[in-house]
C-alpha cells in the first residue's frame, strides 16, 4: 500500500533520513520507534507531503506521491496527527473536526450566503458526521469547547477524530499516547485495533513499548536516520542492536 | 424630523465616508481572516474608482453597471497579481502588495491621455465625475456584505480560510487546497475594494492618483486591526470609529492628530484582538446560562 524506496532527506550536510525502505501493507499496523532525533517525524513529514525527500521515492497504492502537495496526498487517502498537537486553537472541538470533513463537502460560498437548501442539508450532514467521530473518540462532552482548553490526552483524541474525518486509508500517528495515562493508552490501543478491523492501515510512532506490543504487527527501528532493525514487537524487544541504541541514548542523557 | 435633516446636512458626508471605509475594512478582512497580510487594497480601490469614473464619463452606462465593472476589473487584476504574489508569506507579501499599490499610483499619474482624449487625467486626476453615490446604495451594499461575513465562518470556504490562518500546513494535510483559498480571499477583497473605490469616486466627484497611496493602504489595515479580524462586526466598528474620531476630536485643533494616535495606540496595546472580540459574547452567554 505504502512503499518507501531508499528515501533520504538531508538538511545541509546532516542526513536526517538516509536510505530508508519499507512497506506498509493494507490492513497492517506498523510501529516506528527509535531514540529522539532518529528521524521518525521527518519521515512522517516526507510521507504526508510537508517535506520532500532529497533522494528516493514514495509510492501509495502504486502512485508516486513524493512530489505531490500535501492536500493531494490527503485526498489520495493519507491522514496524520502531530507529535506537538496542532489543533486549530480557539476553534471549537466540533469545528476542528468539521474542517477535517472539508473534502466531503461541496457547497460553495455563494450557496452559504443564499442559505440554499443544498447548503443547509450539507451542513447538517457534516455536523452529524463530526458528532459521530467525536462520540467515537469519547470527547463528546467538549463539543463546543475551544480545542486548546482541553487536556493533552483529550486534545490527542480530537486530533485523531479530525484526521479520521478526512476519510483516510492510511493513518500516520505521531506519538498518539503522549500525555495519556495507562487506562487512556489501553483504550486508544483498542480503538486503533478497531480501526484496523475496519480496513485502515496505520503507521505509528511511539515510545510506549506496551502500546507497541498491544497494537503493532511489525516494528521498524530507526537510529540516526537509518533502519537498524525490523521485526515483530517480541523480536525487537530481544534485539541486541536496538537495546544498545536505546541504552546509548540513555547514557548520553545522564552525562 | 427637523433635527434629523439638520444632522444629515452637517454630518451626511462623514456618515457616507464612514460607510465607504467600512467597505474598505471588509475588503481587507477577507485576507486577514485567511492569515494574509496584504496591503494591495488601496490599489484595487484606485482601479475601481478610475474604471467606474471613466465608464460614467465616457460610456454613459448606468451607475450600477459602472460600479460593478470597476469592481470586476479590480478583481481580475487581483487574480493576475495574486497568482504570483500569494506564494509569499507574512511581511514579504505585505511588501510585494505595497509595491503593487505604488505601480497603480504611478501608472495613474503618467497615463494622462489615450488616443488623444483625456482618460485618467494624469496627476490632475478626473474632476468631472457626477455625484451618483447615495446613502441607500451604500447601505444595501453593506447589508449584502454583512450577510456574507456572518455566513463566512459557517461555510466550507470560510472554515478552510480560518484553518489556513491558524496553521496552513495542517490545513493542507486536511485536504484543503491552501493556495486556492488564499487566491479566493485575495480576489474577494479586490472586488470589495473596487466597489469602495467606485462609490468614493462618485461621492467626492473626483479621482486623483494620490488618494490611493501608502496612507490609504495603512488606514485600511488600521480599520480592520482596530476593530478585530475574527468576527464580522470588527471591521465595521473599526472603520466607523476611525472615521468619526478625527471629526469628534476637531475641538482639539492642532492636537487632534496626536490624541487620535494615542487613542489608537492604547486600543491596540490593551485590546490586541481588536475592539470586537467574539470571546466576550461567549463569556456573556456562559454567564447567562449559569
Amino acid at each position: 500500500m505504502l512503499v518507501l524506496d531508499r528515501v533520504s532527506r538531508s538538511f545541509g550536510g546532516l542526513a536526517a533520513v538516509s536510505d530508508v525502505s519499507f512497506e506498509v501493507k493494507a490492513g497492517q499496523i506498523m510501529g516506528l520507534i527509535g531514540p529522539n532525533g532518529a528521524g521518525k517525524t521527518t519521515l512522517l513529514n516526507l510521507i504526508s507531503g510537508l517535506d520532500q525527500p532529497t533522494r528516493g521515492s514514495i509510492h501509495f497504492n502504486g502512485q508516486p506521491i513524493h512530489d505531490r502537495p500535501p492536500h493531494i496526498i490527503n485526498q489520495l487517502g493519507i491522514a496524520r496527527t502531530y507529535q506537538n498537537i496542532r489543533l486549530f486553537a480557539e476553534m471549537s472541538v466540533l469545528d476542528n473536526v468539521i474542517v477535517g470533513l472539508h473534502t466531503q463537502g461541496h457547497a460553495g460560498l455563494l450557496s452559504a450566503v443564499l442559505l440554499l437548501p443544498s447548503y443547509r442539508s450539507e451542513e447538517r450532514r457534516l455536523r452529524a458526521l463530526a458528532q459521530q467521530l467525536i462520540a467515537r473518540l469519547d470527547v463528546q462532552h467538549f463539543e463546543q469547547t475551544p480545542a486548546d482548553a482541553l487536556s493533552y490526552g483529550d486534545q490527542r483524541r480530537v486530533e485523531l477524530a479530525r484526521a479520521l474525518a478526512t476519510h483516510p486509508k492510511l493513518l500516520l500517528l505521531d506519538e498518539p499516547t503522549a500525555g495519556m495515562n495507562a487506562t487512556e493508552t489501553a483504550r486508544l490501543g483498542e480503538l486503533i485495533l478497531g480501526l484496523r478491523a475496519e480496513g485502515l492501515s496505520i503507521l505509528v510512532i511511539e515510545h510506549d513499548m506496551a502500546f507497541i506490543a498491544q497494537v503493532c504487527d511489525e516494528v521498524i527501528v530507526l537510529n540516526f536516520g537509518q533502519v537498524i532493525a525490523r521485526g515483530t514487537p517480541d523480536q525487537i524487544k530481544a534485539d541486541q542492536v536496538v537495546v544498545e541504541a536505546y541504552l546509548g541514548a540513555a547514557e548520553s542523557v545522564d552525562a | 424630523m427637523d433635527v434629523l435633516s439638520q444632522f444629515w446636512a452637517t454630518y451626511g458626508s462623514v456618515v457616507q465616508f464612514a460607510l465607504i471605509n467600512m467597505l474598505l475594512a471588509i475588503s481587507i478582512y477577507f485576507t486577514l481572516y485567511t492569515g494574509l497580510l496584504s496591503l494591495a487594497n488601496a490599489g484595487f480601490m484606485a482601479i475601481g474608482a478610475y474604471v467606474s469614473a471613466v465608464l460614467t464619463i465616457h460610456a454613459g452606462t448606468p451607475f450600477i453597471v459602472n460600479l460593478l465593472g470597476g469592481a470586476c476589473v479590480a478583481m481580475f487584476i487581483g487574480l493576475l497579481l495574486g497568482l504570483p504574489v500569494l506564494r509569499l508569506r507574512d511581511v514579504y507579501l505585505a511588501i510585494a502588495t505595497l509595491g503593487f499599490g505604488e505601480i497603480v499610483r504611478i501608472i495613474a499619474i503618467n497615463f494622462d491621455n489615450f488616443t488623444g482624449a483625456t482618460l485618467l487625467g494624469g496627476a490632475e486626476g478626473l474632476d468631472r465625475v457626477p455625484k451618483l453615490t447615495t446613502p441607500e446604495g451604500l447601505i444595501v451594499t453593506l447589508l449584502i456584505l454583512i450577510v456574507l461575513l456572518i455566513q463566512l465562518p459557517r461555510s466550507r470556504a470560510g472554515r478552510a480560510m480560518a484553518a489556513i490562518r491558524r496553521d496552513e500546513n495542517v490545513a493542507a494535510t486536511m485536504g484543503i487546497n491552501v493556495f486556492r483559498y488564499k487566491v479566493l480571499a485575495f480576489v474577494l477583497g479586490a472586488f470589495v475594494a473596487g466597489l469602495a473605490g467606485g462609490f468614493s469616486a462618485h461621492l467626492t466627484r473626483f479621482v486623483g492618483p494620490n488618494a490611493f497611496g501608502f496612507d490609504t493602504a495603512v488606514n485600511i489595515l488600521a480599520y480592520a486591526v482596530l476593530g478585530g479580524t475574527q468576527f464580522w462586526a470588527g471591521p465595521l466598528v473599526g472603520a466607523a470609529l476611525l472615521t468619526i474620531l478625527p471629526e469628534a476630536l476637531r475641538f482639539l485643533n492642532e492636537y487632534r492628530g496626536i490624541v487620535n494616535g494615542i487613542i489608537l495606540m492604547v486600543a491596540i496595546v490593551y485590546l490586541p484582538h481588536g475592539l470586537v472580540n467574539p470571546q466576550w459574547f461567549q463569556r456573556f452567554r456562559r454567564t447567562e446560562a449559569a
